[in-house]
């Protein structure tokens, strides 16, 4: 979890990404940090996120993702 | 058939009676047939394309359902472990790619051929290919099932209210639209007919007054320079909203008192704060459907990683995050100009579009630390001046349609030399085509619309609108009537219902 908050934090550094459950519905990811968040997970996590997985659901809080990258880990 | 026209009221009017006569099941198939109808309007042979299109999307999407639950039921059967259902799932992956492709190529094809060729131009084609395409790709990525019945999906494609400048709607949302009863409601066959009205009145009295004198500028931008053409932009940028507004607010009502609700098209967009914002609230379900099926897409794809991690290499992992981003961004952008005409001035202008937002986004640091130093940008009206400059901007590259980058240059640089002002005052407006009550009824008019987007900003304006007196509602609501009615154009030398995002 604190190599995705790192990866939050320098992305989106002003939002509140430890509690909010609303980050793409509030507007703090756009589809530009969605992209750059996505990239940066792919090179940390060692993962290939597909497009069809970018979704305001798994991606609406730092738990969601970290729930996303669980289990496109356990398919890989 | 048009929006504007003696037999679409006809047309709508005997649909009204129909359709809740028919009030239970069987609704679904009486819009399918006036959709038909619609279509045929223009003539049977207009029907074939649309067809096609139902009948490859149907016909795919439903191989593409079939393989995903005969291999599930095979991995079952079968036993496999982890690693053998990886590998099968990838082997019916590939074999549905292709027929995903097979799809895709097929309807762009022809949706390319319609658009830039002179072979054939059928109505909505734009709209009804990206819905279906939309729907196959979904099917493909195993977002929903397919659905069986063909004359369904047709319903789906060809929803005559949407065919003449969209929205685009999704599959999974719009069949819990249309294929659930709807029974006649008075309250919202009113509210459908209250934004019927408000887009008659964008449309007619705004867009159709002012298009003259902004064609007259746009059409001939040699002729008119400094100061003409800072009114050319403002015209073109007002007549384009009110026009495709205008024409959302028609098609929404028009769905609303079928009891079907549409995706919204326009959320006050004037009222951004930057170019990016600005897109992300006008049209709406294209800006969607681009960033679903293509940005996203291009940017996650396996080249685009790469490129990532080649650019991460040289200039760090930020920068390497932000490659796929430039990369999809140039590739959505080049899209939308092509989609709005095969010519390099709409090329120009998606690519400077895209090099704006681009701009802006690396810029964002800067913003953020201008914000936090000075306190005034947090104020009221330099939240004003915000949405004021994007609009600026945004006008700026639509003129970029009409004229090359060192034109629109010289053209606004005349304007810091007073070029056209001599003129403007002894009244060169009045040369457009426009006389001094089209200008009076134009301010009015644009008064009002201004006026009710500002009250937008602090909720539903329909909602507060539904709380006063109805006595109150009912004379506005007349007053409204008697100015479309007695205001609005119907035919300035030329055609005056025409939209203009029909022509897409």
């Amino acid at each position: 979890m604190n190599e995705l908050y790192e990866i939050l934090e320098d992305i989106i550094p002003e939002a509140d990404y430890k509690t909010s459950t609303s980050l793409v519905k509030d507007g703090n990811l756009t589809s530009f940090e969605l992209v750059r968040l996505v990239t940066q997970i792919n090179d940390v996590f060692d993962l290939s996120i597909p497009s069809e997985e970018i979704t305001p659901e798994n991606f609406d809080s730092a738990e969601a993702m970290y729930r996303l990258i669980e289990r496109l880990e356990g398919e890989e | 058939m048009l929006l504007v026209s003696y037999s679409f009221a006809a047309f709508c009017l005997v649909l009204f009676a129909v359709y809740y006569l028919f009030s239970g099941r069987l609704q679904w198939v009486v819009l399918l047939v006036f959709s038909g109808l619609f279509y045929a309007h223009g003539g049977v042979r207009g029907l074939l394309y649309p067809l096609v299109t139902t009948g490859s999307a149907w016909f795919l999407a439903g191989r593409i359902g079939r393989q995903t639950k005969e291999s599930g039921r095979y991995m079952k059967e079968q036993g496999f472990d982890r690693m053998q259902k990886k590998a099968y799932t990838k082997q019916v992956k590939k074999k549905q790619r292709c027929l995903l492709t097979a799809g895709l190529v097929l309807n762009f094809g022809i949706l390319a051929a319609a658009k830039y060729t002179s072979l054939f131009m059928t109505l909505g084609i734009s709209y009804y290919t990206f819905q279906a395409m939309g729907y196959l790709i979904d099917v493909y990525r195993r977002k929903y099932e397919p659905e069986r019945n063909p004359a369904r999906l047709a319903l789906f494609v060809g929803f005559f209210p949407q065919l003449t400048a969209g929205p685009i709607s999704r599959f999974d949302r719009m069949r819990e639209e249309l294929f659930r009863e709807h029974r006649f409601s008075f309250s919202g066959f009113r509210l459908g007919a209250e934004r019927v009205l408000w887009g008659y009145f964008k449309k007619l009295v705004i867009a159709n007054r002012i298009g003259p004198a902004a064609a007259a500028i746009t059409g001939s931008p040699e002729l008119y320079s400094g100061f003409f053409a800072f009114f050319g932009m403002l015209f073109h940028v007002i007549e384009l909203y009110a026009d495709f507004s205008g024409c959302m607010d028609i098609v929404l009502g028009l769905s609303q008192m079928l009891g079907i609700s549409l995706p919204e098209n326009f959320e006050r967009p004037f009222f951004s704060k930057s170019l990016s914002e600005f897109w992300r609230r006008w049209h709406m379900s294209l800006m969607q459907w681009f960033r679903e099926y293509i940005f996203f897409p291009v940017s996650t794809s396996h080249f685009s990683q790469s490129f990532a991690k080649a650019v991460g290499r040289i200039g760090g992992r930020q920068a390497g995050s932000k490659a796929p981003v430039w990369l999809a961004g140039l590739v959505v952008w080049l899209v939308t100009g092509i989609w709005h005409g095969a010519s390099w001035r709409f090329v120009t202008w998606g690519l400077a579009n895209c090099s704006v937002i681009l701009l802006s986004q690396e810029l964002s640091g800067v913003y953020r630390g201008f914000h936090e130093r000075f306190a005034f940008s947090n104020r009221p009206w330099y939240q004003y001046f915000a949405s004021l400059r994007t609009c600026l901007v945004f006008g700026l590259l639509q003129m970029l349609i009409y004229v090359s980058i060192p034109e629109l240059f010289g053209m606004f640089l005349g304007m810091a030399a007073g070029e056209g002002l001599s003129e403007l005052c002894a009244g060169g407006l009045l040369t457009l085509g426009l006389d001094l009550a089209d200008y009076g009824i134009l301010f009015l008019g644009l008064v009002l619309l201004f006026a009710v987007e500002l009250m937008g900003r602090g909720g539903s304006v329909r909602e507060r609108f539904e709380e006063k007196p109805g006595w109150l509602r009912y004379l506005l609501l007349f007053a409204l009537f008697l100015l479309v009615i007695m205001a609005g154009v119907y035919g300035h030398g030329y055609d005056a219902s025409r939209f203009i995002y029909n022509r897409f």
